[in-house]
């Protein structure tokens, strides 16, 4: 009887996870789809790429009954559009240097700015500590033309407009990371706290010893979106930054026409692989992080 | 209780500890006073190029201090948007620069930021203004909401222009000096069918303007900026995009098309294909360009160039688009000097610089009665601050020569032209109806208009 | 009251870094702007009261604007916090497929805006692929992309784009529920539906908390693909607060900008209030 039943529910399981396999297989279909499109386009020689998509440009003209479909193989294989970025036009990779420059301090400062303040904010007791969080989370909400006017000025006193810090900075302090972070810390029992206090931990050590390991998953999260976000960044740059051989990649893929379409898709999948390795590299804290919720 | 108030008053004395030593840092010592008074303006053009440099320099105690752009138009608007909203910026700004380009995008918006100052107060307290010596029809281009935030230096007026030579050959004819709709379009029609060549065009668009002017110049005013009403939505536009579509566009070229190469296969494209593989410019016949404004178009042959005012949509006047109006930001601190700098530069009789082309016929009576008289060869060319070498051309000369009164004026905004020619590009191309671009231009301006 | 006093303390030095930061470069400014729209102008800042607010509530771009900016919210919020829920519970087990899977949706996050925009020009433009599809079966060919198709385009690419984040998110909630939990509920033989009510859904109210107000963040943050895909002044139904600050940061409008801002704010404070009401009554467990 038992075994019968076993084998019941175990084919009952194998069914329910081919369902969820196959489900999870079209979604990452159709998640996937563009970047697929993109790597295989970014081997298609210039003039295919313009001729391809020359009726999204409106350079065509009169009455044509042609439509566009998908083109996932190009005519012809050519590897023209990578050796332009990397040898003809070397300025794509200081472009891309550029927003290397750019993002990597706002992501490790950010992890340390954060991980201080969360920690406060969520296990520390302080007067007006909520009503100071709220108002952290209305300001983050607003748009950043808003705060860009008086931003600009007093980048312009502090002498910053121009440099890089002009944009590091905000980035640094901006409270995305506090907000993720506290609500990951609140979800920490409070015995852990208690126990640590009763051993006679200092505040740094609760926070180092105790807090700290238990959030790992919960950084390499914070991580990997605070580089995703100012990796895409293009308003700021524009404005606070003067001189054009300073901005970051994110810039010129905003700004492609038709005549640069297979440079573009070529820049493109050179722009996605450092946020692939970084979430490849921060996954394993993700994993870990799971794996350690069965032990307390 | 004791250690709530002690933790927010250390809170406070931080945080205001930390913003005030970085207001500190920044502690200018303020320039001691010049002696001169300065002011700014932006200029487009490089310092070579740039035709007002009889005005820049110092005199009278006033400095003028430009700041040149190089052609980088785009550099020089970021610039100015950003620094115009920051309170910085220059003390005087102009509209167009460079013959036709628009320096400011949206003179209306710029106009309502509150960023100009109203110049009617300086003008009643200048005892040398004096009313009847400008255009007075131009000259009120420049006000809103009863506030006058623009003097405009110049205007022009939409024309066509060829040569008697090429209107013979082709058996056209045009009555007076301007056609009406009706015989606009009639010789559109005709051209399609009897043109000699399949290559010729009617009309080369220079810088695709045509479809705008034709617009601006018709009898209803479709935008009015100032009420804010806007009359895209109408039967009269409709069928003033119809006649676009159907006769005038058919026989009109760009200049890209002109330019373009074989990337496009279709054969009813060759016959623009051709014209630049034969590179004789007068195999076809070209008519463009504005009164009051040079072209350096190669394609004409300028010494018996005839001139004929845009035709109307409706068969309306005569309307003017000012160009290179003059305003004043609030930044500015010395804002008599720059009034008086402006007023200098209207008034002087300098309409046109060296070799630079002319751009357009001067608000100031007295100058433009001035540049008549140079044109009919009364006066010397220097007088009018032309070039000692240079003579005026076919084309020069019939400007001035034919310069008509305006009975209203026009404003030109190049956020509302290019919702214009977008919905038009997709109407021509037959993707939408003329109802619906008409229904999608009328719906994007008020948009505008509202913000 | 020594201890209290001494937690206090060390609450405030923890907090410092980002305490100070956050007041230069974003608490100041937002305060300062926030101000300029009682006023009349950036050099001049004469009081003019509530007139910005007044001339501000009769432009007809403005409650355009609110009104899809509100609608948006109200569609897509709940199902991108639906749809990456049930991504991130099939996905929080140890199946050799799983981190796979796990990188594949982080993927649209990844993308530059750029290719985005050209496959989705690609599907719905005039002369795309759907419609190429739909002249097959003598459908007329739409504009999707100029028409109120414009509104589900648009939450369908915000759901796309952003359901990976709200995934990660969730994960690193989920995993931090305590499995004895859920095997002390197996063994009261309670269902998985029961599981879920009781067990997930509480221990998750944090995280949903901050991923409503993340995806609403985001929400604002779709206009630079509306604006790529449809410049300043799209269809009707898309226009949102976003094209309207942004037309009229371009237009140097700095008072309707600021203005607009202010009402934005106070419509988030009153949304935040109470969503954290909400999360306190359910968050303590």
């Amino acid at each position: 009887m038992e075994r019968r039943e076993g084998m019941k529910s175990s084919k009952k399981n194998k069914l329910k996870n081919l369902l969820k396999f196959t489900f999870l297989l079209a979604v990452t279909i159709m998640l996937l789809f563009p970047v697929f499109y993109m790597i295989t386009n970014s081997f298609m020689s210039k003039q295919e790429a313009a001729n391809t998509y020359n009726l999204i440009s409106s350079a065509s003209e009169g009455n044509t009954n042609k439509m566009l479909s998908f083109k996932f193989i190009p005519d012809m294989v050519t590897a023209t559009q990578y050796y332009s970025v990397f040898f003809k036009e070397p300025k794509y990779l200081l472009m891309f240097w550029n927003s290397i420059i750019i993002t990597l301090p706002i992501v490790l400062g950010q992890i340390v700015v954060a991980t201080l303040a969360a920690f406060a904010f969520s296990k520390l007791r302080f007067p007006f500590r909520d009503k100071i969080f709220f108002i952290y989370i209305i300001v983050m909400m607003m748009p950043f033309q808003v705060t860009l006017v008086p931003n600009y000025i007093m980048l312009k006193e502090l002498g910053l407009l121009g440099k890089y810090s002009a944009i590091i900075l905000p980035g640094i302090f901006s409270t995305f990371g506090v907000f993720l972070l506290r609500q990951f810390m609140k979800s920490i029992p409070e015995e852990y706290m208690e126990a640590g206090k009763i051993d006679g931990a200092g505040y740094f050590q609760l926070f180092y010893k105790i807090v700290l390991p238990q959030c790992k998953g919960a950084m390499a999260s914070l991580a990997i979106l605070v580089f995703i976000d100012n990796w895409n960044m293009v308003e700021q740059p524009l404005i606070f930054l003067k001189d054009e051989s300073m901005y970051p990649l994110s810039i010129f893929l905003s700004r492609i026409n038709s005549e640069e379409l297979g440079l573009a898709f070529a820049c493109g999948v050179i722009y996605m692989l450092p946020t692939l390795l970084i979430y490849l590299y921060g996954e394993n804290y993700l994993v870990e992080g799971i794996q350690l919720s069965g032990i307390k | 209780m004791k250690y709530k108030y002690k933790s927010l008053f250390i809170f406070l004395l931080l945080i205001s500890l930390i913003s005030i030593s970085s207001c500190n840092a920044n502690k200018k010592v303020e320039k001691s006073e010049t002696n001169r008074k300065e002011i700014t303006i932006y200029i487009l053009c490089s310092k070579v190029a740039s035709r007002y440099s009889f005005a820049l320099g110092s005199y009278d105690g006033v400095q003028v201090n430009p700041v040149y752009f190089d052609d980088n138009l785009e550099k020089l608007q970021n610039r100015l948007n950003l620094e115009l909203m920051v309170g910085e910026g220059p003390d005087v700004v102009c509209t167009t620069d460079d013959r036709t380009t628009d320096i400011v995008k949206s003179v209306y918006k710029l106009a309502s930021s509150n960023t100009l100052i109203d110049l009617n107060p300086f003008m009643n307290a200048d005892k040398k203004y004096k009313e009847a010596d400008y255009n007075k029809i131009i000259m009120n281009s420049g006000i809103y909401n009863a506030k006058r935030f623009f003097i405009p230096r110049l205007y022009a007026v939409p024309a066509l222009i060829t040569t008697k030579e090429k209107l013979d050959v082709n058996d056209i004819n045009i009555s007076g000096n301007r056609w009406s709709w009706e015989d606009f379009l009639n010789t559109c029609k005709n051209f399609m069918i009897t043109r000699k060549d399949k290559r010729q065009a009617l009309i080369f668009d220079y810088e695709g303007k045509l479809l705008i002017d034709l617009i601006a110049n018709s009898k209803t005013q479709f935008i009015d900026y100032s009420s804010k009403v806007t009359k895209f939505n109408t039967r009269d536009f409709i069928s003033l995009l119809k006649d676009y579509k159907d006769y005038i566009y058919p026989v009109t070229m760009t200049d890209t098309e002109s330019n373009e190469n074989a990337l496009l296969a279709d054969d009813n494209l060759a016959v623009m294909r051709n014209i630049q593989e034969t590179g004789d410019p007068l195999t076809y016949m070209a008519l463009d360009g504005y009164l009051g404004m040079m072209d350096g178009n190669a394609n004409q042959d300028q010494k018996n160039s005839e001139a004929y005012i845009l035709p109307s949509y409706g068969n309306g006047d005569i309307y003017g688009l000012p160009r290179e109006m003059f305003g004043i930001t609030s930044r500015c601190k010395y804002k008599q000097a720059a009034y008086d700098f402006i007023q200098n530069l209207v008034k002087s009789t300098n309409i046109n610089i060296g070799h630079s082309p002319i751009a357009g016929v001067a608000v100031y009576k007295p100058l433009f009665n001035l540049s008549l008289e140079a044109a009919a060869g009364k006066v010397p060319l220097t007088d009018i601050g032309m070039h000692p070498n240079r003579a005026l051309n076919g084309n020069e000369k019939i400007f001035f020569g034919i310069v008509p009164e305006v009975s209203d004026f026009r404003m030109n905004d190049e956020t509302v032209n290019e919702m214009i020619t977008s919905s038009v590009d997709k109407y021509i191309k037959g993707s939408i109806t003329a109802e619906q671009a008409a229904n999608e231009i009328d719906r994007k301006a008020k948009l505008f208009l509202n913000e | 009251m020594k201890l209290k006093h001494k937690e206090a303390i060390a609450g405030y030095i923890f907090a410092l870094p980002s305490l100070a930061g956050f007041s230069l470069f974003f608490l100041f400014p937002a305060a300062i702007s926030l101000y300029y729209s009682f006023t009349d102008g950036i050099g001049k800042s004469k009081f003019v009261g509530l007139k910005n607010f007044i001339s501000l509530f009769k432009s007809e771009s403005f409650l355009l604007a609110f009104k899809n900016t509100i609608l948006f919210n109200l569609v897509s919020v709940p199902l991108i916090m639906l749809i990456s829920l049930l991504l991130a519970m099939l996905l929080n087990n140890k199946a050799k497929s799983v981190p796979y899977f796990r990188m594949m949706f982080i993927v649209p996050m990844v993308i530059p805006v750029a290719s985005v925009i050209l496959v989705w020009n690609i599907i719905f433009n005039q002369f795309g692929v759907l419609n190429h599809f739909l002249t097959l079966f003598n459908i007329k060919p739409t504009d999707f992309l100029n028409t109120g198709w414009s509104f589900p385009i648009l939450v369908m690419l915000f759901i796309w784009k952003n359901c990976g984040y709200n995934m990660i998110i969730f994960l690193a909630g989920l995993s931090n529920i305590p499995k004895d939990y859920y095997e002390a509920a197996d063994i009261d033989g309670a269902s998985s539906f029961t599981c879920f009510t009781k067990i997930t859904l509480p221990l998750l109210t944090p995280t949903m908390f901050f991923i409503t107000i993340m995806s609403m963040v985001n929400s604002f943050k779709v206009f630079r693909e509306a604006y790529l895909l449809e410049g300043s002044y799209p269809d009707f139904s898309i226009y949102m607060l976003q094209h309207f600050m942004n037309n009229n940061f371009t237009n140097l409008s700095y008072q309707r900008l600021t203005t607009s801002a202010f009402v934005m704010a106070i419509i988030i404070f009153i949304l935040v209030l109470g969503l954290s009401k909400v999360e306190s009554k359910y968050g303590s467990s």
